[in-house]
């Protein structure tokens, strides 16, 4: 029987951030564009960096912690850091199509 | 991270702002509806006066300064200054505002100066607070500097509220009251209110509709306008110098030909269909094109073209109900559901399964707010055209029931407040239950 924890990859994580819905738009950060960038350690430090989509708007705190929480279940996880980028901004062509369809759904 | 107890002191704080605006905006429509006459009538008249104090000190000054002390720290990305001194703020205008225009019913100017003092005090203070925010990251932005300016002229419309007080109360000579009177509304309506709005709408209308905001350049033209027609209006307006009004009524016209044309750019390059509340704002929006025309006349006197017959009280209720109050009631069914999800789930995010923002006020709601709110406008341009008591009073009980909309939403937060929706993050939803927020 093989016990080892499932390998931490930035796609895990990637995919763990699907699960993290922007509240005011209802859609998911990563088909939002907002994940700039996923690294992780051979050590399970994993360290993400958001794109905002308009700099100064409150809910990016509210997300970055969110997404904190959400990483930090992950097994294999030993540390997390959540960062802010915004160079280049983020643009509506960040979106993935996943994103423009759910968003569509909505509208 | 703990965002919770900083969220709730800024829903503490704007939520009693709110309150009070949505208090005296329902006593404002239903007096409209009884009495339509103070929509169409020159505001010399005590009730007239008391009305259009009512509107701005009651119901959009309350509101606007509640959501300032949300989006300029937004705007400015820095946190605001000195919560203390908004909540002093606050008191003041709370204490004064409802006697100053009680003084101005009765036609008692003493007593008007006086609270108008108080209220021009707390004022002072809500805005040095706001002014020194937007500085702190000193951001020369279209909607930073905007925003600082809109500030400056509400100082001088308060303070000329103050010295038109103290002149019909014959405190103070030399001056024509007329004259200040002119001036006074339209540093408020102009230089304050629609400059708070142009501002706030080059962050918010990007944000809103996850768009790409609009030309840098263009903003800075449409804000260079503005304030030149106000700095053209200021002396035009005291000294009764045609050209300089000409000039100034020009430039008015040209910043709202560019807003509106930058909201139109805005609005082309989204990618989220508006929803009601950003409906209702652009309801407010389109209603500016005639308002202006109006505005223009009004401020070069032309009472007998094909212009209404009194331009300035036509042009104060376009203004205030046609234009700000749809503005402002759209972006309160964005605002106010935020900032209570904020105060009550943003703490839980990605640790349990919250409601979305969208969840908090009723979508059924928001669209009757919508649907009373277009009716309303264009009722209340006919009536203000033909000076038409039953349109303009089928007007106000139209807003009524928009207001009424806002009113049974903000209601309907109080079991949020009270017993936040918090599941964990492994419970099943419940069958027809709406989506929640951060569920992995």
């Amino acid at each position: 029987m093989n016990s080892a924890p499932p390998i931490l990859t930035a796609a895990a994580v990637l995919e763990a951030l699907h699960g993290l819905i922007d509240p005011e738009v209802a859609v998911n950060v990563v088909d939002l564009g907002m994940i700039a960038d996923v690294t992780v350690s051979p050590f399970g430090e994993v360290s993400v960096s958001i794109l905002p989509t308009t700099p100064g708007c409150p809910m990016h705190d509210v997300l970055a912690d969110g997404a904190r929480a959400i990483i930090s279940r992950l097994p294999g996880v030993s540390a997390v850091d959540v960062g802010f980028v915004y160079s280049p901004p983020w643009t509506p062509d960040r979106i993935t199509a996943a994103g423009r369809e759910a968003l569509q759904a909505r509208n | 991270m703990t965002p919770g107890p900083n969220f709730r002191a800024q829903a503490l704080l704007s939520f009693p702002f709110f309150g009070l605006g949505l208090a005296a905006l329902l006593a404002l429509v239903s007096w409209a509806a009884l009495d339509p006459a103070l929509l169409s009538t020159p505001t010399r008249a005590p009730a007239s006066l008391a009305f259009v104090h009512l509107a701005v000190l009651g119901w959009m000054a309350p509101f606007v300064f509640g959501a300032a002390y949300q989006l300029i720290p937004v705007v400015a990305e820095a946190p605001l200054w000195s919560r203390r001194g908004a909540w002093f703020h606050f008191v003041l205008h709370l204490a004064a505002s409802p006697l100053l225009v009680h003084a101005l019913f009765r036609s008692d100017f003493s007593a008007g100066a006086l609270w108008g003092v108080v209220v021009a005090l707390g004022t002072f203070v809500g805005v040095t607070d706001l002014a020194i925010t937007a500085d702190r990251r000193s951001r020369w932005t279209p909607e930073n500097v905007g925003l600082v300016l809109a500030l400056f002229w509400l100082l001088i419309a308060v303070g000329l509220g103050v010295l038109l007080a103290l002149v019909r109360a014959g405190h103070v000579i030399g001056f024509d009251a007329d004259r200040l009177r002119a001036l006074h509304l339209t540093c408020g309506l102009v230089g304050f209110f629609l400059g708070t709005l142009f501002a706030v709408s080059f962050k918010l209308v990007p944000m809103f509709l996850l768009g790409r905001p609009g030309g840098r350049f263009r903003q800075w033209l449409v804000l260079a306008a503005l304030n030149a027609a106000l700095f053209l209006l200021a002396p035009g307006l005291l000294g009764e110098h045609r050209p300089l009004l000409l000039l100034g009524a020009g430039a008015l016209l040209a910043a709202v030909v560019g807003f509106l044309d930058e909201i139109f750019v805005m609005f082309t390059r989204r990618l989220r269909a508006p929803d009601w509340p950003m409906r209702t704002f652009f309801v407010g929006v389109a209603t500016l094109a005639p308002s202006a025309l109006v505005g223009a006349a009004a401020l070069l006197g032309m009472e007998t073209l094909w212009l209404p017959a009194h331009p300035a009280p036509a042009l104060f209720a376009l203004v205030v109900f046609g234009v700000l109050t749809p503005c402002i009631l759209g972006m309160a069914g964005k605002i106010v559901p935020f900032l209570a999800w904020q105060w009550r789930y943003s703490a839980h995010i990605g640790r349990a399964r919250v409601p979305l923002v969208t969840d908090l006020f009723r979508p059924a709601l928001l669209r009757l707010q919508f649907l009373a709110t277009v009716p309303s406008c264009a009722l209340l341009l006919a009536g203000v055209w033909l000076e038409s008591a039953p349109l303009l009073r089928l007007a106000a009980a139209s807003q009524l029931l928009s207001a009424l909309a806002l009113a049974a939403n903000v209601a309907g937060l109080l079991p949020h407040l009270l017993r936040p929706r918090v599941e964990p993050l492994a419970s099943a939803p419940a069958a027809g239950a709406p989506p929640l927020a951060s569920t992995p």
